[in-house]
């Protein structure tokens, strides 16, 4: 801290004088009998309370926190927040009286921070002016209101079939390598590209640090970092700091909620959390279930997903979105964490392998995913669109596989296949390109009125990309209207089809001529 | 696992201590027990919960006293009346590594006012 302030000194100054004041305090003191695996079992401390921080004296002087989740008759077993070498058996173990606080406020804004509220990156210390607790309730029911507002993700396929809105909770599930964090980093991009003003916070669970680091990289060239916290966690640290990273996270994202902004946090990822919560239940001796997780691993999910909501207007109308993400193994999402989180969250978005070799990115199935309460909050304009996109694309891939058998096809069958080829190919996007509200309604009125059926399937998308260049260059001023999200206009969908016509007469003659 | 549990060896040895019965027999039967079920390792910790249930039960409490010079008369009466027990067996210790102020440990209780530790949290403050 070489541009240490005076002010800042004094001010420490001063509570390190308001420590002393109350120093000679009763303490509580106990006796750490036994330490191992990040778990250290205490002797004493008969008054702590669910939760509560406990200081353990480390080796060399200092401290090290842990805080207590088995409470018997005899001994506290406690879970350590650093590291285990440093404590001894026979070591002194205080009480705080504190459970577990976190810096909370817009300081944290733009910076790296672990589960602690530390930073990670290298711009200094972080002065907030407030704490958050780590475990809190969900706001009630009357706190609440229903999700009413959308979170765009920019993505055309989740926009207009499996919507979110502000406070809700949508699963991201599938297996490995399927785009199913590349889904949520463009959900964070595109807050800044839209300038929904919505504060992103990234929670890494037990990740790859050079995962993470990548991912830091790609959203400061973005620019989104400066309205993005990352709390991050790696493989290597310690059971109880990937288990606390999710809830400290939720809690810098409650500052936001509570004061009347959005906030958007993604829980990369939870099938991991479940992992380290295992890990820290087993050690803590408590009786293993099914799959070997604790029998409170439900609530584990279901008490931190539900602190995500939509607030009130009384209570200024803020939210937290939630997106958590779950890795299956082979597809299978009825194993227990993942059929665990859909009960719990709001829908789901399912990623599927299949699809994601087929070249088909995002790979989303759109049978299997679901937004149980995101259609109210659908953006008009595209829901004006999107209406029959879901069932197009159910038709046409029943028909598919039917009519690989079948070599002569009425023409009603086949206009159905051809139309669902070229939306299939529509809903196709390259990861960091989110697009706006009146991309979106372009492409899908265009969609709709059967402007691209006798564009060849390979070419769609590069009519695509002709249709919104023209669209932006020529009818820039209806288009900024369009983007305000309202049904679009009678002028504004003919404007639309007339250029979409025009290119592709255009691409039907280029593909004549050859 | 039907093992005794540690409280409920203490409220044993502390009832007999109650009723009068000697004291060395009390330890001898307590060490035979002990020994037998391979716990000695916990004798400490039960003589902390024998010490905290003696509180409880007849207002005696057994303190050690830590500080830097021997203490005078009065001040040990000035303890002795802050601490919540009728009667206060005092074990006093001189540590000049506490350099001044004193250190009460009274079972699992502590009341930590000497130099030393006012100087520890100093330094954890500035740090």
């Amino acid at each position: 801290m070489s541009d240490l302030s005076i002010k800042d000194l004094s001010a420490d100054i001063r509570s390190a004088i308001a420590e002393l004041k109350n120093a000679p305090g009763v303490e509580n003191v106990g006796i750490v009998t036994r330490i191992g695996d990040g778990v250290a079992w205490i002797y004493g401390l008969r008054d702590a309370g669910f939760n509560e921080m406990i200081e353990i004296e480390a080796i060399g002087g200092g401290s090290v926190t842990a805080f207590a989740l088995n409470l018997t008759e005899d001994e506290i077993g406690a879970v350590l927040l650093g590291e285990d070498q440093l404590v001894q058996a026979g070591a002194k173990a205080r009480l705080t009286g504190k459970v577990l606080e976190v810096p909370v406020g817009p300081e944290l804004v733009g910076r790296v921070v672990d589960p602690l509220g530390r930073p990670l990156d290298d711009k200094g210390a972080i002065k907030t002016r407030q704490m958050g607790l780590v475990e809190r309730g969900a706001p009630g029911v009357l706190d609440r209101k229903s999700v009413h507002e959308p979170m765009m993700t920019g993505l055309l396929a989740v926009d207009s079939m499996v919507p979110i809105g502000r406070g809700q909770r949508e699963l991201i599930i599938g297996d490995r390598q399927t785009g199913k964090t590349a889904i949520a980093i463009d959900t964070m991009i595109n807050q800044f590209r839209q300038k929904s003003g919505v504060i992103n916070i990234y929670v890494a669970v037990g990740q790859k640090f050079s995962k993470v680091s990548r991912i830091i990289e790609r959203l400061k060239r973005e620019g989104v970092m400066d309205q993005t916290i990352v709390v991050a966690t790696s493989a290597s640290d310690p059971a109880s700091m990937q288990y606390l990273a999710p809830y400290s996270a939720t809690a810098m994202g409650e500052y936001f909620r509570d004061n009347g902004e959005h906030a958007l946090i993604i829980y990369d990822d939870l099938t991991k959390h479940a992992a380290a919560y295992r890990q820290m239940s087993l050690l803590l001796r408590r009786p293993p279930g099914r799959e070997a997780y604790p029998g409170d691993v439900f609530y584990l999910h279901s008490r931190l997903l539900e602190r995500s909501a939509k607030m009130s207007d009384d209570k200024g109308a803020g939210s937290l979105t939630a997106l958590p993400i779950i890795e299956t193994q082979a597809g299978d999402i009825s194993a227990y964490i993942p059929t665990n989180v859909i009960s719990i969250t709001d829908g789901q978005i399912f990623m599927e392998t299949n699809l994601f070799y087929q070249g088909i990115r995002p790979a989303i199935s759109v049978g299997l995913s679901v937004s149980r309460v995101g259609g109210s909050a659908q953006t008009k304009a595209v829901k004006s669109v999107a209406g029959n996109l879901r069932l197009s694309l159910a038709q046409f891939r029943e028909l598919a596989s039917f009519a690989q058998f079948s070599t002569d096809l009425d023409p009603e069958t086949k206009h159905r296949i051809e139309r669902g080829q070229r939306l299939t190919e529509l809903l196709k996007q390259p990861q960091y390109s989110p697009l706006g509200v009146w991309e979106q309604t372009a492409i899908l009125h265009a969609a709709n009125e059967g402007a691209f059926d006798h564009v060849p399937v390979e070419k769609v998308k590069s009519m695509q990309e002709a249709l919104l260049k023209e669209l932006w260059s020529a009818h820039k001023k209806d288009m900024t209207e369009l983007n305000k999200g309202d049904k679009p206009t009678e002028a504004a969908q003919k404007t639309i089809l007339k250029v979409a016509e025009k290119l592709a007469h255009e691409y039907e003659l280029a593909e004549s001529s050859k | 696992m039907s093992v005794t549990s540690r409280k409920d060896i203490a409220r044993a040895v502390a009832a007999q201590l109650e009723r009068g019965k000697s004291t060395q027999k009390i330890a001898k039967g307590l060490a035979q027990y002990l020994i037998e079920e391979r716990r000695s390792g916990e004798l400490e910790a039960i003589m902390r919960d024998v010490q905290a249930l003696r509180h409880e039960n007849t207002d005696v409490l057994e303190a050690n006293v830590t500080s830097a010079f021997p203490l005078t008369a009065q001040t040990k009466a000035h303890i002795a009346k802050l601490l919540p027990a009728k009667k206060v067996i005092m074990y006093e210790q001189i540590d000049p590594e506490v350099l001044g102020g004193v250190r009460i440990e009274a079972g699992s209780t502590l009341i930590d006012a000497t130099i030393k530790r006012q100087l520890e949290q100093v330094k954890q403050g500035v740090n």
